[in-house]
């Protein structure tokens, strides 16, 4: 009897069991394949903010048990994964961990080389610094003699060079930062943007673009440059001007929350613009310089436009002062700004680098061409045609009377 | 004459075969998992993956009595092999099946489950059955009613 109890006991407590474990399992499909894409979405998380090498281990373990926790379900969620299914969950989720794991290979290799690049700028960077303080001493004794004369020359030789190598190298680093970004055009995720400030960081980024302007304005202001130059260096800020421009917006968004980091791209920006700002003067002061050489007295301008209207207005006061100053007055003072500084000089070395760099047009150039060619014809009479008959004519009157004597002498034989 | 009978039952049969309306045999219409779709304030829920829309207000017309009592709820459906569409609502005491019939949900059957309203409901395909889930409680449906 005992014994009966015992088995209806057992067998009450297997059926209740039973009807709790059926309980349990009872679960929806629908759940399964929710519980199965929010572990997917949950990964692919974790891929796109992994830190390094490490995490990407772990994540690979949880793919694993993602797949094996869920292969009991496989032919529902393939049926329900539209329009993805089981397996290429799973293979989407193992690719981009491969990459995150390449990205994070290349960023060592990148950092190593970051490494090698600082150095080289920081050697590049005190070396300029002491070429500046060099040429700075040698232009006080410029002219003494020919060997400080040669020596500066060598001096800014070298330093144009190391210039050109710093710049290029910190043109790079800019790059490779824009290139971080335009992998990720929607934006930067949280990890991603405080990666980058590392990397700013790292590679002392803001100070060696602050440096690398100051330099380049230290060396327009302790050198006398020429037109090549002044054209060479316009160009590299253009280019410089323009990557900064496209990583300077991204980088305040980056530094939204960082006002120190944020003004230092804000003094960036006015860098660029005072570099600018130097350049255009220099170009304009050298042409300026050529006119003041010749004591030709321009009123001063600082575009292309007042340039062209100053030299119109200079050249129709001389027009209109021709009868007060006199012919032979007026056409030396032409000669002097048309010939020898305009054509010889402002027009040969400078007007080009102007127009290349849209601080001239050529139909500004056009109409200081024009008023110089009114001009002239106020005080250059033109050319008169009454000298070549008269040439002509007394060439047929020679040939005639070689010929007249030459028939003579025969007539004589 | 026998001969000519059975000759026009044969042409018959015949002409009937040949005008009986086409049918494409071996569908299935079934849903891999059921979808929970909100419904939004005019009573309209869609669903995206299945790219269908429908107004449900009726349905809480003849399930309560009130025509706007669905505020704030989800509906669950599922499109069993057959074709039919198995709907409720949490707090319904019918599972209603409805096939389709000229551009509109037409109700086929009302499945009672529970007088006192479905606490937890969820549906499963399960071929040829639709199942249902309340807690504990398993059902297995088609669209004549529950399984026997």
């Amino acid at each position: 009897m005992k014994m009966f109890n015992m088995m209806k006991f057992v067998f009450a407590v297997a059926l209740l069991g039973f009807i709790f474990s059926s309980a349990v399992n009872a679960q929806s499909d629908r759940e399964k394949t929710d519980k199965f894409k929010s572990g997917v979405q949950k990964i692919a998380d974790a891929i796109k903010n992994a830190k390094d090498v490490n995490e990407c281990a772990s994540i690979e373990t949880q793919i694993e048990k993602l797949r094996t926790d869920s292969q009991a379900d496989k032919a529902l969620l393939d049926k329900s994964l539209y329009p993805d299914d089981f397996s290429s969950s799973i293979e989407k989720l193992s690719t981009a961990l491969t990459l995150r794991k390449g990205d994070f290979t290349q960023i060592k290799e990148l950092k190593t080389e970051v490494v090698g690049l600082k150095d080289q700028v920081t050697d590049l960077n005190k070396k300029n610094f002491d070429l500046i303080g060099e040429i700075r001493v040698l232009t006080l004794r410029v002219n003494k003699s020919d060997k400080v004369n040669d020596s500066l020359k060598t001096l800014v030789a070298q330093l144009r060079a190391s210039l050109k190598e710093r710049d290029k190298l910190v043109m790079g680093m800019v790059d490779s930062l824009l290139t971080e970004f335009t992998k990720n055009p929607s934006g930067l995720s949280e990890t991603e943007q405080q990666g980058m400030i590392a990397t700013i960081k790292n590679k002392n980024l803001f100070f060696n673009i602050q440096r690398t302007i100051n330099d380049n304005i230290k060396f327009m202001e302790v050198t006398q440059l020429k037109a090549d130059d002044i054209s060479e260096m316009k160009k590299q800020q253009v280019k410089f001007s323009k990557l900064w421009r496209q990583i300077g917006p991204k980088l305040a968004d980056v530094y939204l929350n960082k006002k120190e980091n944020a003004a230092q791209v804000t003094q960036i920006n006015s860098l660029f613009q005072s570099w600018n700002l130097l350049i255009n003067n220099q170009l304009w002061g050298n042409v300026d310089k050529a006119f003041k050489d010749k004591n030709v007295k321009i009123l001063p301008y600082n575009n292309g436009q007042e340039f062209s209207d100053n030299i119109k207005n200079y050249v129709q006061d001389q027009i209109k002062n021709l009868p007060t100053i006199g012919k032979d007055a007026s056409l030396k003072e032409f000669k002097l700004l048309s010939d020898t500084v305009w054509f010889n000089n402002v027009k040969k070395d400078w007007v080009p680098v102007l127009i290349e760099n849209g601080l001239l047009t050529e139909a500004q150039k056009d109409t200081v061409e024009a008023n110089l060619a009114m001009w002239k014809t106020q005080v250059e009479p033109p050319f008169s045609f009454t000298w070549i008959f008269l040439a002509l004519g007394a060439l047929i009157v020679v040939v005639i009377a070689v010929f007249v004597i030459m028939s003579k002498k025969k007539k004589t034989l | 004459m026998k001969k000519s009978k059975i000759l026009i039952v044969l042409l018959f049969l015949v002409v009937a075969a040949g005008c009986s309306s086409l049918k494409l045999t071996q569908a299935d219409f079934a849903w891999p998992v059921e979808s929970v779709l909100k419904i939004d304030s005019n009573g309209n829920v869609s669903d995206n993956r299945f790219s269908f829309s429908v107004n449900v207000k009726p349905l809480f017309l003849a399930e309560t009595g009130d025509s706007l009592s669905y505020a704030s709820k989800e509906l669950r459906i599922i499109r069993d092999t057959k074709g039919y569409y198995f709907t409720t609502v949490t707090g319904f005491k019918n599972v209603y099946v409805f096939g389709i019939s000229d551009g509109a949900f037409k109700l086929s059957e009302k499945i009672l489950i529970d007088e006192n309203g479905i606490k937890a409901p969820v549906m499963n395909q399960r071929p040829p059955f639709v199942e249902l889930i309340d807690g504990a409680k398993k059902y297995l449906m088609n669209n004549e009613g529950l399984k026997k």
